[in-house]
């Protein structure tokens, strides 16, 4: 008898720690904010008056440090920007929502649709792509649990034009760079793409190159999602590339690279009955009836979340918006 | 000496269909859970039920031939829930896209478990033949 009550008194005890750690680990991994380090935001400023040339400087060697300081950069124009490059018959054919252009960007959100989804396009033309900038949640990467909504880094950042990105906190691993500063050099299995300092834009697989040799070539930003949909203006997606979520109709993000300086970013709306979302090749026909030459995965689900001038011009699949770590804007 | 009696046969095969329970149940968890993982699967998820049936149920009635003592038994049950909520708690994570060192926990702690379990029987069973 005393023995049973032993024995029950083990596995009781024992259970209880089981649960407690359980928990734990789900409070720790979903909700606890915790981790991290800050990184300051990136001082643009424009004027109308002359014109010179960007100065650069930096803080550190691309190490990481409690605080880090990103690249400060002044860039002055007087010239208005061209739309240079033919404009796609499907945006022909689809409902402008809203237009943006000062001295550094122009900017036309487009709605279309495709694949019984509606998907909102950001045409995108900057004159210099340091004004394609990445915003944080917090101004902190690296931790867990750490996310603010596209909407609330907008504000902050005092953003016209802002998109959910890779979620790159979300990994352990994989390059980053933002702003032109490495946040994370630890390689990955999956491909990246990145924004070069000269308005172009490449993808490779992070296993195949440093990080530091991807900086030195002029990488302003590096984006570690994926996959890779369009390569070299072929469409290289495919449902069959061993991830789920790639095989299923899901609201999506994409970043598309038309030509030096001129970007599409687009969100496709989906799990409801007004539009049902894509697979993976379905966003690469969307990329490429944008002509992109170059087009890239973002974090989607519901991620995915467009914001202009105010307000959220898609239809997040929560419902409302999901927070999220890091974004992509341009400031007003 | 170890006797291995009719009582211990019967209790051995209930904990056999215990675990078989339990086994079903993990099976249409994870066909509930898949409801709402918007096409997204985990093999730590979609196999958590093979934890109970293979070192549970399956490994009770192997264990017809030699028997199993209470305290093995409690051992190879703490051993059984262990792995199956690690397997759980990474099939939830890769689910939602996400990696956790913490998890790594419950396999280590319940791959020792089901050692400690093994080093019990073979003890016994040496005790038992000498």
């Amino acid at each position: 008898m005393l023995k049973a009550k032993k024995m029950f008194l083990v596995m009781f005890v024992f259970y209880m720690i089981l649960f407690s750690f359980s928990s734990f680990t789900m409070l720790y991994e979903f909700v606890i904010p915790h981790g991290g380090f800050y990184v300051e935001d990136p001082t643009t400023t424009s004027t109308t008056t002359t014109t010179t040339p960007i100065s650069q400087t930096t803080s550190g060697s691309g190490t990481l440090t409690d605080t880090i300081t990103t690249i400060t950069s002044t860039t002055t124009t007087t010239s208005t920007i061209v739309y240079p490059d033919q404009l796609p018959t499907v945006l022909s054919n689809g409902t402008i929502l809203g237009t943006y252009e000062n001295d550094e960007a122009l900017i036309t959100i487009y709605q279309i649709r495709a694949s019984n989804s509606d998907v909102f396009v950001a045409d995108v033309v900057v004159k210099d792509a340091h004004t394609i900038l990445s915003g944080l949640a917090y101004n902190t990467f690296g931790g867990t649990n750490i996310v603010q909504t596209v909407s609330t880094m907008a504000t902050e950042h005092d953003a016209i034009f802002a998109v959910n990105a890779d979620y790159a906190s979300h990994y352990d691993s994989g390059y980053v760079i933002r702003n032109g500063m490495i946040l994370r050099n630890s390689t990955s299995y999956r491909n990246a793409i990145a924004l070069y300092e000269n308005g172009t834009v490449s993808s490779f697989a992070e296993s195949s190159v440093s990080i530091n040799d991807v900086l030195n070539d002029g990488a302003w930003q590096l984006w570690s999602f994926g996959p890779v949909i369009i390569k070299d203006g072929v469409s290289v997606a495919s449902v069959n590339d061993g991830l789920d979520r790639d095989a299923v109709n899901n609201p999506r993000t994409a970043f598309g690279y038309v030509s030096a300086n001129h970007f599409m970013f687009v969100c496709v709306d989906g799990r409801t009955t007004q539009s049902h979302g894509v697979d993976i090749e379905e966003l690469s026909g969307i990329m490429m009836s944008l002509n992109c030459v170059q087009a890239y995965n973002f974090d989607g689900g519901g991620s995915s979340t467009m914001y202009f001038n105010g307000e959220i011009i898609n239809h997040p699949s929560e419902g409302s918006e999901r927070s999220v770590s890091d974004c992509v804007y341009i400031r007003r | 000496m170890i006797v291995y009696t009719s009582a211990d046969k019967k209790a051995l095969l209930k904990r056999a269909f215990r675990y078989l329970i339990f086994s079903a149940i993990l099976l249409l968890f994870h066909a509930i859970y898949s409801l709402f993982a918007h096409g997204v699967d985990s093999i730590f998820m979609k196999f958590a039920f093979v934890i109970p049936l293979v070192l549970g149920s399956i490994l009770s009635l192997l264990l017809l031939l030699g028997g199993e003592r209470e305290i093995e038994s409690a051992i190879r049950q703490m051993s059984i829930s262990t792995l199956v909520v690690g397997s759980f708690l990474k099939g939830v994570m890769e689910i939602a896209g996400n990696t956790s060192s913490l998890v790594s926990v419950f396999f280590i702690t319940g791959i020792v478990l089901f050692f400690g379990w093994l080093i019990f029987v073979i003890i016994r069973l040496i005790q038992t033949n000498a």
